[in-house]
């Protein structure tokens, strides 16, 4: 078995996939990654399916040693990476070698970054998925957050004998800002009726600042706030969707994520479109958002261009000289890994 | 069982859940007639799946339809929908409705809060205890979180308004009211809800290949047992070898 030793497990790093579809109706949050563009584009540079599952960091990244020689790549927000010391790309497939120690940091702009692995982790699936939700306790590594001294067994590969990185092409990479503010595309409803005239303009016209209060169930948003026609301040309860913005009594919003509650009654008065949930992913508290309205046609097209960047072979491009590389041995145990470090070093 | 036919006969609304969710609302009114639509349209909906659904989710007037825009328009989804729009009187394969009986100690600490539901109500705790489980709670859909039912048919003379200040703390197997509400919990939690008495069983157990005990639909029966029983009863389940009674019984339409 080989399994990544995390040395640091950094603020929360969960593993995470797509989510569990198709257990709402027995009350499971569908949980998952916070970020699929992200998440996706880690898979696709390793070569694993999109949807496999990666670590997901928030804030503060991990440090992992490595058992054995595999690929490996980081997306999302830029932590710094390290291998062995040196810094290494964000967005780029990276050989490692077995001993090798992989360091993140703090997020320098953004919120959340993904570690994935040749392979994948090797976690027993729950409801079909190998994400973990911390609120239900369930999931990967016993529904825990990673913690120091853990081990994370990974699928072992024969890499070739020699590996060329490959990359995101820089303009298809999003660009993370801090304080500035960031235009989050909604679709309107289910329950906009709900609002006063003056409260959808308001919510439409005023800029909002993400909260202390955030994390992978909600984000609860500071700004105007809004009201209710007549005295509806809750529905009859309904199944909730991740990027609903629901507003309790007090009138502040609150942004749904994947860790949402299955059913809830507070009035929605937008939902935000798929692809723009990765921008409120990758937030961080004191940061800015405004809300515009698209159409559903919109919405679909956004999404489609998306799922295009990811799966078109020219939205990447090798970098670098081949690594020629020496041979090892597929079993790697401790000796082993002495000798090849001697030979190294 | 028909207080609310003309729900039936209300337009049923599609509302697009941003990109990719459709709430189907079917009525705005909680009742069992609609209930009944809600459990056709569901089961009618999951039986004939259709590629690119994700998820079918029902909760008391409305069922939400989780899609994949990549693989199934908005169109095809709603066209499919409709396809169960006149389904719903169409009885559920002879599915016959389970009835639960749940152990309750309503004793002592178990109950802290029935004295103030007897104070409300002005009757004594004992017929607290003896109205309440003499009805049958209807279980409208699993929801919130794991196993958690949505139990409606509390008598109105038991209907008591929250606590001003929530539990920090209730148990697992807390049984509660507020409002017209009854609720079961499967895992601790706070709550401004007035508990009553406390289940030992679970109604969520991760040691089971299915954790989850209640079902849609299923009716809910609670008798009284004593601090004893609890103990006796609560070792069983520890061990895994405490069954629920389970009646099951014709549909009830």
């Amino acid at each position: 078995m080989h399994a990544i030793t995390i040395n640091e497990p950094g603020l929360q790093s969960t593993i995470q996939d797509l989510g569990r579809w198709g257990y709402q109706h027995k009350g499971y949050t569908v949980s998952g990654a916070m970020d699929h563009f992200a998440l996706k584009v880690a898979n696709i540079l390793v070569g694993n399916a999109p949807g496999q599952a990666c670590i997901e960091m928030t804030f503060k990244g991990v440090e992992v040693v490595f058992p054995c020689r595999t690929v490996i790549a980081i997306t999302g927000a830029d932590m710094k990476p390290s291998l062995n010391g040196r810094p290494i790309d964000m967005w780029t497939s990276c050989l490692v070698n077995p001993g090798d120690t992989l360091r993140l940091g703090f997020a320098q702009l953004g919120m959340r970054a993904y570690l994935s692995v040749k392979g994948g982790f090797c976690q027993e699936d729950f409801l079909q998925s190998k994400s973990t939700s911390m609120q239900e306790g369930s999931g990967s590594n016993k529904g825990q957050a990673l913690y120091k001294g853990s081990f994370l067994p990974i699928v072992f590969n024969k890499i070739p004998c020699s590996y060329t990185s490959r990359r995101m092409k820089n303009e298809f990479i999003p660009t993370y800002y801090k304080k500035r503010n960031k235009e989050i595309r909604v679709i309107e409803g289910p329950f906009e009726e709900c609002f006063t005239n003056k409260s959808i303009q308001t919510f439409y016209g005023s800029e909002y600042t993400v909260s202390n209060e955030i994390n992978r169930v909600g984000y609860r948003l500071k700004g105007s706030s809004l009201e209710f026609k007549g005295k509806v301040g809750r529905l009859i309860s309904v199944s909730m969707s991740t990027g609903s913005i629901q507003v309790p009594g007090e009138g502040l919003p609150i942004i749904l994520c994947v860790e949402r509650r299955t059913h809830g009654g507070y009035p929605v008065i937008a939902t935000i479109i798929s692809v723009d949930m990765s921008k409120i992913a990758q937030c961080s508290p004191g940061d800015k958002v405004s809300f515009t309205k698209v159409t559903l046609d919109e919405a679909h097209k956004f999404l489609k261009e998306r799922e295009d960047i990811l799966n078109s072979a020219s939205s990447y491009e090798p970098i670098g000289p081949e690594e020629k590389l020496m041979s090892l041995p597929d079993m790697v145990d401790n000796q082993y890994l002495q000798m090849y470090k001697e030979f190294f070093e | 069982m028909h207080e609310d036919q003309n729900n039936n006969d209300n337009k049923v609304r599609y509302l697009n859940v941003g990109d990719s969710c459709i709430l189907m609302m079917l009525g705005n009114k909680i009742s069992k007639a609609m209930h009944q639509c809600v459990k056709s349209c569901y089961y009618y909906l999951n039986n004939h799946k259709v590629t690119g659904i994700l998820e079918v989710v029902p909760a008391y007037c409305s069922i939400a339809i989780y899609y994949d825009p990549l693989m199934i328009t908005q169109h095809e989804v709603v066209k499919w929908l409709r396809k169960c729009e006149n389904k719903s009187h169409i009885k559920t394969e002879n599915e016959k409705v389970r009835r639960l009986h749940i152990p309750v100690c309503f004793e002592g600490q178990f109950g802290p809060d029935l004295k103030r539901v007897a104070e409300f109500n002005g009757i004594s705790e004992e017929k607290v205890v003896e109205i309440f489980c003499a009805h049958d709670y209807l279980n409208y859909f699993i929801g919130f979180m794991p196993g958690k039912p949505y139990l409606g048919g509390l008598p109105n003379v038991l209907e008591t308004p929250r606590l001003d200040i929530p539990r920090f703390r209730l148990p697992s197997g807390t049984v509660a009211i507020y409002g017209k509400q009854v609720a079961i919990f499967g895992i601790q939690q706070p709550s401004g809800a007035n508990c009553i008495g406390r289940s030992p069983i679970l109604i969520y157990d991760t040691r089971k290949k299915d954790p989850i005990l209640l079902r849609m639909g299923d009716m809910l029966r609670f008798f009284p047992i004593s601090q004893e029983e609890f103990q006796e009863i609560s070792q069983e389940v520890e061990a895994m070898e405490y069954k629920v009674l389970i009646e099951f019984m014709e549909e009830d339409r």
